[in-house]
């Protein structure tokens, strides 16, 4: 047959250098929109400053002179965070559990289409269902004027986030090695004990960490909050008054802000500040998950 | 001649030294069988040969191995040495395409063209395994379909359509029938007058029968070399007599 | 060991029915789409236009569903390229190195960055300062930048689960990698590769806050123009709901939208058990 052609050699290196530089280029994307954004609202930090404006609880884009403290839509976006947390995280580990344990053949790999299906309802179809059916029920049954709250959308993010931590949580429960159940099976416990009591403290790292995920996600969600948490710029005193998250607060103001103005750059600094809370959660989550894979080594 | 030399060579995946300083040639026109315990290093000398041990993360090496005279770390072009030293491993691999496309893997991608001559090589290939009348009427087949000892063989020719000089096989019947074995066992002896071959095995009943000269191995050092009835009946090493008693058992 | 057996049948209860309200949830939601939104849907609903006193309030979301299926279309030709670049060099060129897990990190954290901080990015860099204007062209970056990890990620999980040892084989005979990927692994990988791309498809289409504040508008023709804004269905749905313009078109709509995203999950899902099969083969 033919020599060996010195072309392929070269081709070769020519195919692998277009791979790389793709990478390189598309993952830089990440830290080119931060160091825009940064840009962006730079007037902001130099000039009402980080601690003015994170603690700030007055929003008054238009007055003069105009006040940009974000502490209500900060709070806003804890907690209706924390509560979809609150709420879904019992609900999904039960269910993680169910999967896992106690679901009979057929049903687990019946959920699971259904767990992916929820996941692929539009978060706007989340917020018009919460805000068409949800709020006319609490308006009607509690006799409100209105029927919008921070818990309001606490629970219709719960739902959103629940498939999420549910796939995770039964993955991680699923991974858990098949002796630690036969050492449970051999000491005679009960199925909900082990499941509870040996299982889920074994799974507890991945679980955990489904956890802090959702709860990213739920802190940077825009249109089912946008459409039942109320929209008002006070400060929220209890989770039944309205609010308005970060995520909220810019998609209603950028349009109308004009471009260049102090209020423009105001909205960007609070994107950063969201960007960076949910990056900072994100990067919390790897590091937790190496240090998982070495602590099941341990065991 | 020896085709293939290994000289002072030692190899470390990270911090784990795996050979140490090895020295052994082996001779073209021959069969010569490595044995010896598990982990004493017979997988990585062989894949250090055709040079797939430094994909490997943390693979480092020192010294040197010659192949048909010219080292293979020298050489501009890895692809050229792994051309040339064939390899075949332990579980028979099939690529997911036809008979036809797997033995003509290699072939296309080296630039061999048009219909006469593939078919050519497809042929040739599959006769030198004793495959061509098994599968001649099915070669557009998915290769999956095939048995275990035809998979193997499969990869043999597969091999062989690169034209190496050098042939390795790592345990390349432990998971076949006898029948397969036999086959293969057979095919190896024919395959030896123009190539060099190497094979690891655990069965001391197939070095006998098909090896020319044994190496024993252990701990990653060659403890000993020589005719394959020299090592079996009067071994000089105190470690090597001990290996192959263990074997009688 | 009363007390045990009580706290048993608790908890088992307990798990049981977090399991059964999520299949519930699920049924909860597509049959009262249905029920409120069914009877407004009609074939004049899916190829007209809006009209009506105030605009959508009768008619049709045809330029609603036109406008999604632009901005989708962008969004992946935007993203695929740059996506399987990624993910191959993830999978095959990068292996262990530290650059690898350095770009696989910030991909990671790509998927956690909000949909609106992506459509406030876009806004400053294409409607305003390269003065695109509310777009098309703007909705369709801000999709692709939102939908590229996704990609990423799901294209190179199916490539990592192609059988090694066709890899290692083809090493042996000393061919390059890229012909290897070239006709083993992209073909073996195709189905998963393309599940992938089909989710990442839904999660564009469904997506609104992004394209709230670079492409969509009330109303639009949606002709496809690179910079003219766009309607789009997840838009219109906010619309028709927030502005009360209209309750029933607002179920058909919402209806509609779910629809489609059920039926691209579905075929995603479908592709994935394909490629499981496969990969078992």
């Amino acid at each position: 047959m033919q020599k060996m052609n010195p072309g392929l050699e070269l081709k070769e290196k020519i195919i692998s250098t277009i791979f790389i530089s793709a990478a390189v280029l598309s993952s830089l994307l990440l830290l080119g929109m931060l160091l825009f954004i940064l840009r962006e609202s730079w007037p902001i930090w130099s000039q009402v400053g980080a601690m003015d404006f994170l603690s700030g609880t007055a929003w008054r884009p238009v007055s003069t002179p105009p006040q940009f403290g974000i502490a209500p839509m900060l709070i806003s976006t804890m907690w209706v965070a924390g509560g979809a947390l609150l709420i879904a995280a019992p609900l999904g580990f039960g269910c993680a559990i169910f999967l896992a344990e106690f679901a009979p053949a057929p049903l687990p790999a019946m959920l699971r289409p259904v767990l992916n299906m929820l996941t692929g309802i539009p978060s706007v179809v989340y917020g018009f269902l919460g805000a068409a059916v949800l709020i006319k029920f609490f308006e009607l049954r509690f006799d409100l004027a209105s029927g919008e709250s921070l818990f309001a959308a606490s629970l219709i993010l719960a739902i959103m986030i629940l498939p999420f931590i549910t796939s995770n949580s039964e993955a991680a429960l699923r991974s858990v090695a098949p002796e630690y159940r036969q050492a449970g099976m051999a000491l005679g416990v009960s199925r909900e004990y082990m499941a509870l009591r040996v299982l889920v403290p074994l799974a507890r790292r991945g679980m955990m960490g489904a956890l802090v995920l959702a709860f990213g996600r739920a802190m940077g969600e825009t249109m089912a909050v946008l459409m039942v948490a109320g929209n008002t710029l006070m400060l929220p005193f209890s989770w039944f008054n309205k609010g308005e998250p970060l995520p909220a607060l810019i998609a209603l103001e950028l349009g109308s802000s004009i471009p260049g103005s102090i209020h423009y750059q105001a909205l960007f600094a609070a994107g950063l500040v969201l960007i960076v809370m949910v990056i900072a959660v994100n990067f919390g989550v790897n590091i937790l998950l190496r240090r998982l894979k070495g602590g099941v080594k341990q065991f | 001649m020896n085709a293939v030399e290994l000289i002072k060579f030692s190899t470390c995946y990270g911090h784990k030294n795996v050979l140490k300083n090895v020295n052994v040639g082996f001779n073209s026109g021959s069969i010569t069988a490595i044995m010896g315990p598990s982990g004493c290093g017979k997988t990585t000398l062989l894949r250090s040969i055709n040079r797939t041990a430094e994909m490997e993360a943390g693979f480092k090496c020192e010294g040197d191995i010659r192949v048909l005279g010219q080292s293979i770390n020298e050489v501009k072009n890895v692809s050229s040495v792994r051309r040339q030293v064939g390899m075949v491993y332990q579980t028979p691999v099939v690529l997911p395409m036809s008979i036809k496309e797997n033995v003509l893997f290699g072939p296309r991608y080296y630039g061999a063209q048009g219909r006469l001559q593939m078919d050519a090589i497809v042929e040739d290939c599959l006769r030198k395994v004793a495959l061509w009348d098994e599968v001649k009427d099915r070669l557009k087949q998915p290769a999956s379909q095939l048995s275990g000892g035809q998979k193997q063989r499969l990869a043999m020719a597969r091999v062989l359509a690169v034209e190496p000089r050098v042939l390795l096989l790592d345990e390349p019947c432990s998971s076949l029938d006898p029948a397969s074995t036999g086959l293969i066992e057979e095919l190896l002896m024919r395959l030896a007058e123009d190539l060099s071959i190497i094979i690891v095995t655990h069965n001391l009943f197939q070095a006998r029968r098909i090896a020319d000269e044994t190496v024993f191995m252990l701990d990653g050092q060659v403890v000993e070399k020589g005719s394959t009835d020299h090592i079996f009946t009067s071994p000089r090493h105190e470690k090597t007599r001990g290996f192959i008693s263990g074997l009688f058992g | 060991m009363r007390s045990r057996v009580a706290a048993d049948l608790l908890l088992k209860s307990f798990f049981w029915l977090s399991g059964l309200f999520i299949l519930l949830v699920l049924l909860a939601i597509i049959l009262y789409l249905i029920w409120r939104g069914g009877p407004y849907i009609s074939s004049q609903f899916i190829v007209g236009s809006p009209a009506g006193t105030p605009l959508g309030s009768e008619g049709g979301i045809f330029p609603a569903i036109k406008g999604t299926l632009w901005l989708v279309l962008l969004a992946l030709v935007f993203s695929i390229v740059p996506g399987l670049l990624t993910a191959v060099y993830l999978s095959e060129y990068g292996s262990s190195g530290r650059l690898a897990e350095m770009i696989s990190l910030l991909v990671q954290s790509m998927s956690g960055v909000p949909s609106i901080v992506t459509g406030l990015f876009v806004y400053a860099l294409g409607v305003v300062t390269l003065g695109w204007g509310i777009s098309l062209l703007a909705g369709g970056l801000a999709l692709a930048i939102m939908v590229f990890p996704v990609i990423v990620v799901s294209s190179r999980d199916a490539l990592l689960a192609v059988d090694e040892n066709y890899r290692l084989v083809a090493n042996s005979l000393g061919v390059a990698k890229s012909y290897t990927l070239r006709r083993v692994i992209l073909p073996r990988a195709a189905a998963g590769i393309l599940a992938g791309i089909l989710l990442a498809l839904g999660y564009a289409a469904g997506a609104t806050a992004p394209i709230m504040v670079t492409a969509a508008a009330i109303a639009a023709s949606s002709s496809g123009a690179l910079l003219e804004p766009v309607m789009a269905l997840p838009y219109h749905l906010y619309i028709l709901f927030n502005e009360h313009i209209s309750i029933n078109q607002a179920y058909a709509t919402a209806l509609v939208l779910v629809i489609l995203l059920l039926l691209i999950n579905t075929l995603a899902l479908w592709l994935y058990s394909l490629q499981e099969r496969i990969n078992s083969r």
